[in-house]
């Protein structure tokens, strides 16, 4: 599934469609107004993809050294 | 002509009956036309594009029906969203279908759905309305079948008719991956899809059709945008294109009764291979004439295109 899924749908996006009720597709019709207001309100920071943030080595090492710790 | 024997469209193994798709498979590349419309073969592997793109025109179609109806938007947004989300769904792997695609994604498919009706769902007096014909009833879902010559007869189906002042128009609606703008707008104009459509209405309805309103959808990873453009064609490049599409499809006939089902008769049309994304034949006609056969055992499949059956 897409990450541009509104966190709280995509929980009815992986049920069976069969089986929604009709305030369950309300909700997805209300998350994507939501988002497209969103979108309207600023449509150039909204379209922009949000890029992976790339870890410096220092970074890295301290993301691994916490993950011994963490373990 | 056993291949094609089932067919409703065809008599003794030439297409009688024609539609935008087959006239424009034919005008493309005559094999591309016999592999699809006479051996009856597609990818296995469904198109993305075709998946989307399908399931979106029809969930705007039955929006209108439903509109037609006396259901409110949202009612019929409702109905028409959960049409999609159980298109989208293979019942058989208890899972969404795949969508091979970074931008036309299951999610960007609902979106799409749903920000189309915010935008353009609302009549105003003073913008798009559904034309409405002469028994009251509103111009949706009109399939259309028109002789226009012996042992020609073409058909399709317009979604809708819609008034913008006192001109009418054919509505239709396209998705792309890429930008919208003039080029693309462009594209549209000479279309054997986009003449039909105007020339069929202006036939069905009685009436001058001026041309095509295309509301076209580009889809973004995180958004989609909408542009509404129109495609116009004049009474002189009407009877242009159907003086031209007579000649085709008789040409095609010609060719039909000459190769019969022998598919070193049918020529490829080797330009024609890397338009729109690339031709979904094209690995096949790339094969050894001697191990074709193979592939099409291991990469293809029926589908039975008959434009003589109605929708």
């Amino acid at each position: 599934m897409s990450d541009d899924a509104p966190s709280d749908i995509n929980e009815l996006f992986s049920r069976d469609p069969m089986k929604l009720t009709d305030a369950d597709i309300d909700k997805i019709i209300m998350e994507f107004r939501k988002r497209r207001n969103i979108f309207n309100s600023n449509p150039a920071a909204a379209a922009a993809k949000p890029m992976s943030k790339k870890l410096t080595a220092k970074e890295s090492a301290v993301s691994s050294l916490k993950i011994e710790l963490d373990l | 002509m056993s291949l094609t024997a089932h067919k409703k469209s065809f008599d003794n193994g030439v297409q009688v009956v024609w539609d935008a798709t087959s006239l424009d498979l034919a005008s493309a590349c005559p094999r591309k036309y016999f592999y699809r419309m006479i051996r009856g073969l597609r990818p296995k592997e469904a198109s993305v594009h075709l998946l989307f793109g399908g399931i979106y025109a029809s969930a705007l179609e039955h929006f209108y029906k439903h509109r037609a109806l006396g259901l409110s938007v949202n009612e019929a947004l409702r109905e028409v969203v959960r049409e999609a989300m159980i298109a989208s769904w293979d019942a058989d792997a208890g899972l969404p279908k795949t969508f091979d695609d970074p931008k036309k994604t299951r999610i960007a498919l609902l979106r799409t759905i749903i920000w189309y009706v915010e935008q353009f769902a609302n009549e105003t007096q003073d913008g798009l309305r559904t034309y409405h014909l002469t028994d009251g009833k509103p111009a949706v879902e009109l399939s259309f079948s028109l002789e226009f010559a012996p042992s020609i007869v073409y058909c399709g189906h317009l979604d809708r008719v819609v008034q913008m002042g006192d001109e009418l128009y054919v509505m239709d609606q396209k998705t792309t991956g890429g930008t919208v703008g003039p080029y693309y707008f462009n594209t549209f104009s000479p279309s054997n899809q986009m003449s039909g459509y105007a020339f069929a209405g202006q036939v069905i309805l009685k009436s001058p059709v001026r041309g095509v309103i295309i509301d076209a959808a580009q889809i973004a990873v995180n958004y989609t945008r909408f542009e509404r453009g129109i495609t116009s064609r004049s009474k002189d490049q009407l009877e242009e294109w159907f003086a031209s599409t007579v000649w085709s499809i008789q040409s095609f006939q010609y060719l039909s009764e000459m190769a019969g089902e022998n598919e070193q008769k049918w020529p490829m049309n080797p330009t024609a291979c890397t338009n729109y994304g690339g031709c979904e034949f094209r690995n096949l006609c790339s094969r050894s004439p001697k191990v074709r056969e193979n592939f099409i055992k291991s990469d293809f499949v029926p589908h039975n295109w008959d434009p003589a059956v109605p929708r």
